[in-house]
């Protein structure tokens, strides 16, 4: 049996090892020690995140403090990913040192073993990612639909596409893409990121259909513990897939 | 009136012309307003009226109005 504490800390460790498998890309700093690590694209503003999980009252404000001087220096990213277990008290210091909350995303966890069958129209289609091309088209949807800029660059992916951990999929509308999904796996559990629906072809049923095929497709292989950090958007619509929050994770910027 | 300083504390941070918010204006219909700066916003609010949001009810803030309510409760 999995206690709560287990799968707090496997959504955040999912997150966390997400970032990092871009961590050798070029253009990356990547900086680790006890308390915290970032990964900062020196060109581009994606994937730049302060990430921590070692951060302790006993350290709090040293910490605190020489991640200000790393971004102050252009050294770390102005993001910081936080999870809510954190001390109130680190919460209220954060806040002192001018570090704003910007974004919450539910911490949510499904355990499940049986694949789910998704109703949808016999013209949407699913395809696992497998070439440049394909990969363009989710490129596209993504930074649409989820960043509404050309946030998310090619290059980073092309190398996600050659990690055995990552799955992407495209679905298809008449052979039109319309949705997309990234199945990312770590210490056993399958982290969900990157679901899209083009905004013309929403309400059909096809972010459901292409979440479910990923969760389905990691099911064939023997996992069952499945893990995302949604928007409060998207946060229903996991719930009625049988998601369950289990913390938050709460994106501060430093306001320089 | 609570939410006329509210009005101008948003217009000068987005440098809007004045008259063109008003308390039923949603973010989405403010082109400037980005998750940053509603951080901001919020924290100017804050201390403007010497209050203290909780961390859920300041991103879960959708249009002025909710501000003005939040506002409200906590100088009452």
């Amino acid at each position: 049996m999995i206690n709560n504490n287990e799968i707090k800390f496997y959504i955040e460790k999912n997150l966390i090892d997400f970032f990092l498998i871009f961590k050798n890309s070029e253009n990356i700093d990547y900086y680790t020690n006890d308390n915290f690590c970032f990964i900062n694209n020196k060109k581009y503003s994606w994937p730049n995140f302060i990430l921590n999980s070692n951060i302790s009252s006993k350290n709090l404000l040293d910490n605190i403090i020489e991640i200000s001087k790393l971004i102050k220096t252009n050294k770390a990213p102005k993001y910081w990913a936080v999870n809510s277990d954190l001390a109130k008290e680190f919460l209220i210091e954060i806040k002192k040192q001018d570090f704003l909350p910007i974004v919450k995303w539910s911490g949510m966890y499904l355990n499940i073993s049986n694949k789910q069958n998704f109703i949808v129209s016999k013209n949407f289609t699913i395809q696992k990612i497998s070439n440049r091309e394909q990969l363009k088209n989710w490129l596209k949807i993504v930074n649409e639909q989820i960043y509404k800029t050309d946030k998310l660059k090619l290059y980073f992916f092309e190398a996600a596409l050659k990690n055995k951990s990552v799955e992407m999929y495209l679905g298809y509308y008449n052979k039109v893409p319309v949705a997309t999904s990234l199945l990312y796996t770590s210490s056993s559990y399958s982290g969900l990121y990157m679901i899209a629906t083009k905004d013309e072809y929403r309400k059909k049923g096809f972010g459901t259909a292409i979440t479910i095929h990923a969760i389905n497709k990691a099911i064939e292989v023997g996992n069952t513990k499945f893990v995302l950090h949604a928007t409060k958007l998207g946060k229903p619509v996991y719930e009625k897939m049988g998601f369950k929050e289990y913390n938050n994770i709460y994106i501060y910027c430093k306001n320089i | 009136m609570i939410i006329s300083e509210i009005i101008r504390i948003i217009e000068k941070q987005l440098n809007l012309s004045q008259n063109t918010i008003n308390s039923e204006t949603t973010f989405e219909e403010i082109s400037s307003w980005d998750s940053l700066n509603h951080a901001v916003i919020i924290n100017l609010i804050e201390q403007h009226f010497d209050i203290n949001f909780e961390l859920d009810e300041m991103l879960d803030f959708e249009n002025i109005e909710d501000i003005r309510k939040a506002v409200a409760q906590k100088i009452n």
